[in-house]
């Protein structure tokens, strides 16, 4: 890092210092009329935007009697979809930030102004927004490199693209499988409703193993990395071992705060509602950004070109391992994509089908061949489509799933965290299932047309980018909606430690999914049963 | 294979001891459910675990090649690697060589060949390749350094004479299954370009000629079920001192079994602390049992037997077909006990066992709801309800046939026809593009650029006669 940019960075840091102090500051004034410090972000919410939109009211009651009519209602779909899908896509553009977080926020504003907007919308513009977060994700993960935890099942390969100036390339070819998802995922029907609801109800009893035993192969698969250059046993074992070593002292790390923080929570109770957001940016969010920071270089030149380099065998190459991951995602609690595309990767690879081979030299005497099979260049395409597809279907699909009613699941079965935050407002009833599959095709259209026109736009802007302000303005952004909406002070700290322990896995080259431990190992302890003896065990209660 | 493939076999191995998959599924009355299954799974990694993670740094080599990143000397390493072939054929001494990876970058590779004739060795650099091992085109070192050869004055050969009993069972078995062996071929060539490199060992023989043994470290005393037995005593014995301190904890003597008392009783008890250590031991005794499918074997008897044996050879260990069909059979049949065993949600069996009086039901059903089809129906009916039941274990065994016909054989059925339709059209464009490169070759009549043509054609996606044009 030259000396200008960490200037640059202790004046940032300054920066912020004195504005969570400005912000901290009028709790602290007893004379001072605002609502106490432990009111609630939605109720800080109510007590000012309520009244202002009383107004709205009469306009409502007429959408209420509009809605009467089937074509009322289906324009209000349509509306809510659209409404969403723009919401979903211009947010998603900002490096760093998670739909979870835009959603935790449109869920509290949802409870202010529930009167106010007609129930049948709230389910198409949470799909819709989380659809358009599947696809347009793809440009601040690719062009910013602002990993979330799902961007390790495409991260390489398009930041390879990226670097080679292929950009357009890689962001493409992530929507191009994203669509072919959402595709499978429409095609899946029949499946949802015929295998997956009883491969559900089987696995629901064996949660618990069925998450450790994923954990336990994805620590025990983590191979040594280094050479393993050395005289002796232990100098070869450690040059070695730094990455396996650095991930399962992440792992341990990860899974301690995990049960302290779900066991006994930190944060205060009216910020409940985003407790974790400060942990998962502190994870992923930070440690990237301090990363791009350190590391950074000039954007490299984008080409734009006419074509781009797969056709459909790749996305039937793509269509198995990418499906497997998505399910894995889609129907067990916690498992992400990072984590279910190792599986996947390891379950369906099929490119030693056809191996290296060494060819006769044309002349003798001269260079034996090597031949590398077409199969080997086209998994970089492979490896981009199926990450699409896995992305839709453990976003879109998590959420689809709570709409099949079936006699063995009458209320659902979705996971994922919009599902767990709409719980409280929201229940489905049989016939959504159709509706949101033409949610989803709606909001997949119109997100495949936008991600083309801002893969554009980033390209043409990329090169006047200051990338400083990139990385640093959304972190000021994530600060201060952890310092509103995380739980204030609390919800720093907790980001800071938790930063301390994402970094471990960006600076040892270890595989950054294994801080996913922090909700696994607790999610697998309290579904076994022993979440209160562990609790009583460890003091916390 | 694949650790995976072992991981979930070992898994499915152990599902079907009905105990385990009941004490590891949760009620939901509030008793604490056994993570027992878990053991299955790590041990059926663990010999590899131990190979790769442990095994191959104590398996210190003689000779170390570490090509230079920026001027790599293939001529030296293949001269030190004849040096140590004439060593071992002159002293008699056994000898390791290790290969060294040359990493450029944090995706950069410089690829390697090592090729071996009968009495030399071919040491040529290739493309930098990134981890996806796809080459760079136009990165290949200058002629003068790209390639170097070396004499030795001792044949190289990949099959060994000396075999013991264990060995001499495997080859009968082979034999059996396979029929005669096929004379061995000559010692197959290696890349070297990601991660770590390959060590090879060197012995001398009677016959004069020297034995080539790919990864000497590999499947030796970790893949043996004596070890795996013994690696399950720990689990045995804490599993009992846990069930012992659990039988105190619910006995009232709380002092006697201290503060672990309560979890310990929640995970185990004296009716089946010994699941544990067993479930662990068939991990690994699957692990062990697969990979001697493969060509390398393994030790099977270690301590008390020592050598590794050949394996049966009927598969490859990278061959996804097999890895794939493994790992799903493994798959169905763990949710397959899973639900015979614990949840009973699957339909089949209990439509067995009310057959065929859940026939009179249906036929009765429709003839009131399609009256055309009374005629037909009525007659199914009265049948259905006159004939006695299943005997219910038939029954039941009957859907559990359809379930596994259903869910199992025919989508095996289904993959292993697709990839054999599949396969030979891959093969088939390789070989097209192969008498490509070959004409390519020709007409350019310049290997080093040539060479790097099909990369770019590939990496470009554009047809390859349009970089012959």
């Amino acid at each position: 890092m030259t000396a200008k940019r960490a200037v640059f960075l202790a004046v940032i840091v300054a920066f912020l210092l004195l504005a969570a102090a400005a912000l901290a500051a009028p709790a602290t004034r007893p004379a001072t009329p605002a609502a106490p410090a432990s009111q609630s972000f939605t109720e800080r919410w109510d007590d000012g935007a309520t009244d202002l939109l009383v107004w709205w009211l009469p306009y409502k009651m007429q959408l209420d009697h509009y809605m009467l009519d089937p074509t009322g209602l289906a324009i209000m779909i349509l509306v809510g979809t659209l409404v969403g899908t723009v919401i979903g896509a211009l947010f998603c553009l900002i490096p760093s930030f998670h739909i979870y977080n835009l959603a935790g926020m449109c869920v509290m504003m949802w409870l202010v102004i529930k009167g106010l907007v007609p129930f049948a919308v709230l389910a198409p513009f949470f799909m819709g927004m989380i659809v358009a977060f599947a696809y347009i994700n793809t440009i601040p993960m690719s062009f910013f490199s602002a990993a979330d935890e799902s961007s390790g099942a495409s991260l390489l390969p398009t930041n390879d693209l990226v670097a080679r100036g292929r950009g357009w390339d890689a962001s493409i070819l992530s929507g191009i499988g994203t669509m072919a998802g959402t595709l499978i995922l429409i095609a899946l029907t029949p499946f949802a409703y015929l295998v997956i609801t009883f491969i559900h109800e089987i696995c629901g009893p064996h949660t618990h193993w069925i998450i450790g035993l994923i954990l336990v192969f994805y620590v025990m698969s983590e191979w040594p990395k280094g050479a393993g250059r050395g005289k002796t046993t232990w100098a070869k074992f450690s040059d070695a071992w730094r990455n396996v070593f650095a991930g399962v002292f992440t792992f341990i790390l990860a899974s301690i705060t995990g049960c302290i923080l779900l066991t006994k929570p930190l944060v205060p109770v009216e910020d409940a509602f985003q407790a974790i957001m400060p942990v998962f940016v502190g994870f992923f969010a930070f440690p990237s950004v301090i990363q791009a920071l350190l590391n950074q270089s000039d954007p490299p030149k984008q080409y734009l070109s006419k074509y781009v380099n797969a056709d459909f065998k790749e996305v039937g190459y793509a269509a198995l391992p990418g499906t497997i991951a998505g399910l894995m995602c889609a129907l067990f609690p916690g498992i992400t994509m990072g984590i279910s595309c190792i599986f996947s990767g390891h379950m369906c690879n099929h490119r030693s089908l056809r191996a290296l081979s060494f060819e006769k030299p044309v002349e003798p005497g001269t260079y034996v061949r090597l031949h590398t099979p077409e199969m080997y260049y086209k998994q970089e395409a492979v490896f981009i489509l199926g990450g699409g597809i896995t992305k839709i279907l453990y976003y879109v699909g998590a959420f689809l799933f709570v709409f099949v009613l079936t006699a063995i699941t009458p209320n659902g079965m979705g996971r994922g965290g919009l599902n767990i935050m709409l719980r409280p407002v929201f229940s489905p009833e049989p016939g959504d299932y159709f509706i949101m599959l033409a949610v989803i095709l709606i909001a997949s259209c119109v997100s495949l047309l936008a991600l083309i026109t801002f893969t554009k736009w980033t390209i043409q802007i990329l090169p006047r980018l200051n990338m400083n302000l990139v990385f640093i303005l959304p972190s000021i952004l994530m600060l201060f909606c952890i310092y509103w909406l995380g739980g204030g002070w609390v919800g720093l700290g907790i980001a800071a430690v938790t930063t301390c322990i994402g970094s471990i896995p960006v600076f040892y080259a270890s595989r950054r999914s294994h801080t996913m431990a922090f909700l696994l190992v607790p999610i697998a302890i309290n579904v076994a049963g022993y979440g209160d003896v562990l609790a009583r065990w460890m003091h916390l209660v | 294979m694949k650790g995976l493939t072992h991981f979930v076999s070992g898994v499915c191995a152990a599902s079907f001891i009905p105990q385990v998959v009941r004490m590891s599924a949760n009620s939901g009355d509030g008793s604490a459910a056994s993570f027992i299954l878990l053991l299955a799974g790590a041990y059926g990694v663990l010999p590899d675990t131990m190979d790769f993670k442990l095994g191959q740094f104590f398996s210190i080599a003689e000779t170390e090649l570490d090509p230079d990143p920026v001027k790599p000397d293939p001529q030296h390493m293949a001269d030190e690697f004849a040096r140590v072939i004439n060593e071992v054929g002159e002293t008699g001494k056994p000898q390791r060589v290790q290969f060294f990876t040359s990493q450029l970058g944090a995706n950069r590779w410089r690829q390697y060949n090592v090729v071996f004739e009968p009495r030399a060795i071919v040491i040529q650099f290739n493309e930098v390749v990134s981890t996806s091992q796809i080459p760079f085109p136009g990165t290949a070192p200058p002629p003068e350094r790209r390639m170097g050869r070396a004499e030795f004055k001792y044949e190289l050969k990949s099959r060994s004479l000396e075999h013991d009993w264990l060995n001499d069972c495997v080859r009968w078995l082979r034999q059996k299954l396979k029929g005669p062996d096929m004379p061995p071929g000559p010692v197959k060539p290696s890349t070297v370009d990601i991660f770590g490199g390959p060590q090879f060992g060197f012995r001398k023989e009677a016959d004069g000629k020297i034995y080539f043994d790919w990864l000497p470290w590999h499947r030796t005393w970790s893949h043996s079920w004596v070890l795996g037995f013994l690696l399950t005593l720990p689990v045995h014995l804490l599993a009992f001192g846990f069930a012992l301190n659990a039988n105190w904890a619910a006995a009232g003597a709380l002092s006697a079994a201290g503060k672990y008392g309560e979890l310990t009783s929640l995970l185990f008890t004296m009716n089946s602390w010994w699941l544990y250590g067993a479930v662990a031991f068939l991990g690994f005794f699957f692990h062990v049992f697969e990979d001697m499918t493969g060509h390398i074997g393994g030790a099977l008897f270690w301590p008390l037997h020592k050598p590794r044996s050949e394996g049966l050879e009927l598969f490859k260990a990278s061959d996804p077909r097999t890895n794939f069909s493994i790992m799903y059979t493994a798959l169905t049949l763990t949710l397959w006990n899973m639900d015979r065993f614990t949840t009973k949600v699957i339909a089949f069996p209990h439509w067995f066992i009310n057959f065929p009086a859940n026939i009179g039901f249906r036929a009765d059903l429709w003839s009131a709801k399609f009256p055309f089809l009374a005629g037909l129906l009525e007659p199914l009916g009265k049948w259905a309800r006159s004939v006695s039941p299943l005997n219910p274990t038939l029954a039941e065994w009957l859907g559990h046939a359809v379930t596994l016909t259903l869910f199992l054989v025919i989508p095996m059925f289904i993959y292993f026809k697709f990839i054999a339709w599949l396969k030979p059209r891959i093969v088939a464009r390789e070989r097209e593009r192969m008498e490509l490169t070959v004409q390519n070759l020709k007409v350019l009549g310049q290997s080093e650029y040539a060479e790097s043509a099909v990369p770019q054609e590939a990496a470009d996606g554009a047809d390859l006669e349009d970089v012959l044009d």
